[in-house]
């Protein structure tokens, strides 16, 4: 088993960890909190595959512009219209 | 599913191995080895590791030193230009002033505010502290002085300026204070609407260097000219965008103090406030790194080693910063958004286009 | 209102916004870090400012001038000062005023109800302590030196402004000494159209040996041209005398060659 593979299984168990955590978190700042984890989890793994482009091009869009895109639609919104 | 092997990677770390020139890399490896036959234990993969481990803190240290340093050469050069003293009584003509505050913030109490969300208000410090002691890791400091020295390093450098907005939004809305909040959304409109500006400019710059790899475009520049001067448009909309990418006086609205009380950073105390404020000036160092890097000819320089021209230029550049924040008064946040999408993109565009048709007519200015 | 509404904005411009401040900035720069120059601040517990000999710090007391009439304690208004019977040095007890310093709010009252000039404000500032107990004084603990306190009072003497004088005489004529002499100025008479000279415009001039600062000089003049200035002594002062000492040498040359 090379390091490559131990870091591998790291980062991949990471993300679907914090995938899991973002569907059953009950506070939505959370979920995108973990979104945002997720995001650059999936960013390493690119590096990792040797990807560089298109890992950077991951977090600069979806970290840097996605995730607060999201952020700023949850933080206008009323908040017990987010509860249900 | 493979993965390269050892030898192949090239990506963030490889392309280090077996660059002795690199003292980033020669003293860890060196230090590592020794550990390893001291206790005589013979893993490549964990001398790798070792010499990763022990390369960080040296990066880490080199930098912390001078973010100390730069607090120190801020406020006593703050002092002279409102005809004051800085700090004098701590130390050799007052150096030791900053350690004295970093004690009182130590010895402070760490409060969670009530109601506060303890997930959001947490993790977030670590996320904007790691983020940004991590931009010095991809900026190169010298031909023989870099942590990594990749293909995409400017564009990864800016990846990484990208990573802390959201974590800020998220910090405003865990402190539960309106003023956090306010200073929060602030602090993210600001970042992102001047990152557009900043962006193009450094293409301007990729366009005419040909790579997006540190080393490349400075050795361009010491082959050609300093891109200060066909680029001058662009250094000053990259000087204006830097300042208010790193939230300094006059674009300091996310953190102002009289409006926002330290907008959203207003309910950290003792030691993750210092943290913060740490965070702030290890991001101005990089953004005098870069701009140093791409627009003034990075580390050239007569008869000086290449670090020590490098580091004149960054403190040079950063007490431009401080300069500006000695004279200007704030900016209110609808100036500063105007000021980002009404002049500085369309500046970015004209600049864009000086550059474009220099390379296509460049050997006429020997460009 | 509709001014303000409608005014023109004055538009500072790039100029007048990043420019000009920055230049100043850098002016201030040169001047505090080359060529020999220092910042304009005081190190203050190192250094200290020269402060003026009225100024009012903390009270002192000359216990062998007070005579214990009461005066300051029923003057003062935030009744800091109390009397007591209290050792003045050499055995004897006397009646004298307490002071409690963290009442005291400086006015000075006491020191001009004072008929013997016991009271003294004296130069020093640096007054905190840890507890304010401490700043309760029996009468010999703020005790002062007589040599350290002045027994004469600076005594308020007039003070012509010369550019409100109309040369009326009215402080001549109330003055109860021989203080205040009208002199006329040659060369101020205005020359009338049938050809003859008015009369030359008259200032009073002061004997300050004789003043006993009454000053009802001050309360006769119509014009507020005299004002009464609490100093030792104004004869000495160089931007007013200069001109009235010319004028009395050319009165006296005029009376000898009469």
């Amino acid at each position: 088993m090379s390091i490559e593979l131990i870091g591998f299984i790291i980062v991949a168990a990471a993300a679907l960890v914090l995938a899991l955590m973002m569907v059953l978190s009950p506070e939505i700042v959370h979920s995108a909190l973990y979104f945002a984890g997720v995001l650059i989890a999936i960013a390493v793994l690119f590096f990792l595959m040797n990807a560089v482009y298109v890992g950077i091009i991951q977090i600069l869009i979806y970290v840097g512009a996605v995730v607060v895109l999201i952020l700023f639609g949850i933080m206008l919104t009323r908040r017990n219209i987010l509860l249900g | 599913m493979s993965l390269p092997s050892w030898e192949a990677w090239t990506c963030v770390w490889g392309s280090r191995i077996g660059d002795t020139l690199n003292y980033l890399y020669s003293i860890p490896h060196s230090i590592a080895t020794a550990i390893l036959s001291f206790l005589h234990i013979n893993l490549p993969q964990l001398n790798y590791l070792l010499t990763w481990v022990i390369a960080s803190i040296i990066l880490l240290v080199v930098v912390m030193v001078n973010v100390i340093i730069l607090i120190y050469v801020e406020r006593k050069e703050l002092g002279r230009f409102m005809d004051r003293r800085g700090p004098f009584v701590v130390g050799p003509a007052g150096f030791f002033q900053n350690f004295a505050d970093a004690f009182k913030f130590l010895i402070k109490e760490m409060i969670l505010p009530e109601n506060a969300d303890g997930l959001g208000f947490n993790s977030t410090l670590v996320i904007v502290v790691a983020s940004s002691m991590l931009i010095m890791a991809v900026v190169p400091q010298a031909p023989d002085f870099y942590y990594t020295n990749t293909d995409l390093g400017l564009l990864l450098a800016f990846a990484i300026f990208a990573i802390e907005p959201f974590a800020v939004v998220i910090a405003g809305w865990a402190s539960n204070n309106k003023y956090s909040l306010l200073g929060g959304f602030r602090s993210t409109a600001q970042m992102m609407s001047y990152e557009v500006p900043m962006l193009i400019t450094v293409l301007s710059v990729v366009v005419l260097a040909g790579t997006f790899n540190f080393t490349q475009i400075v050795n361009y520049q010491a082959s050609h000219v300093w891109f200060v001067v066909p680029l001058i448009i662009g250094f000053i909309v990259f000087l204006i965008s830097i300042v208010a990418e790193i939230e300094r006086i006059p674009f300091d609205t996310p953190d102002a103090e009289a409006e926002l009380v330290h907008g959203w950073m207003t309910e950290y105390a003792g030691i993750k406030f210092a943290l913060f404020q740490l965070t702030s000036y290890v991001r101005s160092f990089a953004g005098a790194a870069i701009m140093v890097l791409i627009f003034l000819g990075g580390w050239t320089g007569p008869i000086l080693p290449p670090i020590l021209w490098f580091y004149i230029k960054v403190y040079a550049v950063f007490t431009l910063f401080v300069w500006m924040r000695a004279s200007l008064p704030r900016v209110r946040i609808d100036q500063v958004l105007n000021l980002g999408w009404r002049s500085l993109l369309p500046l970015s565009l004209v600049n864009m286009l000086i550059a474009a048709f220099l390379k296509i007519y460049g050997g006429v200015f020997h460009l | 209102m509709a001014d303000v509404l409608t005014s023109k904005k004055k538009r500072v411009g790039l100029l007048g916004y990043a420019f000009k401040p920055m230049w100043i900035s850098l002016r201030t720069l040169m001047r505090t870090s080359f060529a020999g120059g220092k910042p304009n601040t005081l190190l203050y517990p190192e250094e200290k400012i020269d402060l003026p000999d009225d100024f009012r710090g903390e009270l002192g007391l000359v216990m062998d001038r007070c005579v214990g009439c009461e005066s300051c304690a029923r003057v003062c208004p935030n009744k800091c000062l109390d009397m007591m019977e209290d050792d003045i040095g050499d055995g004897t007890t006397k009646w004298m005023p307490a002071l409690d310093l963290a009442q005291c709010m400086f006015c000075g009252l006491c020191v001009e109800a004072c008929p013997s000039t016991a009271l003294h404000m004296t130069n020093r500032y640096e007054t905190a302590t840890q507890d304010r107990n401490e700043k309760i004084f029996r009468p010999h603990e703020w005790a002062l030196k007589p040599e350290d306190a002045p027994d004469q009072k600076p005594f308020p003497y007039p003070e012509l402004y010369e550019i409100n004088c109309t040369g009326c005489g009215a402080c001549d004529r109330a003055c109860p000494h021989e203080v205040i002499d009208m002199v006329s100025i040659p060369g101020t008479a205005k020359k009338r159209p049938n050809g003859t000279f008015g009369p030359e415009k008259k200032i009073p001039i002061f004997d300050y040996e004789l003043c006993v600062s009454c000053a009802l000089c001050v309360d006769a003049c119509p014009f507020d041209a005299l004002d009464m200035l609490p100093r030792s002594t104004t004869a000495s002062d160089p931007a007013v005398q200069p001109q009235l000492q010319n004028v009395k040498v050319e009165q006296t040359k005029q009376e000898v060659s009469a």
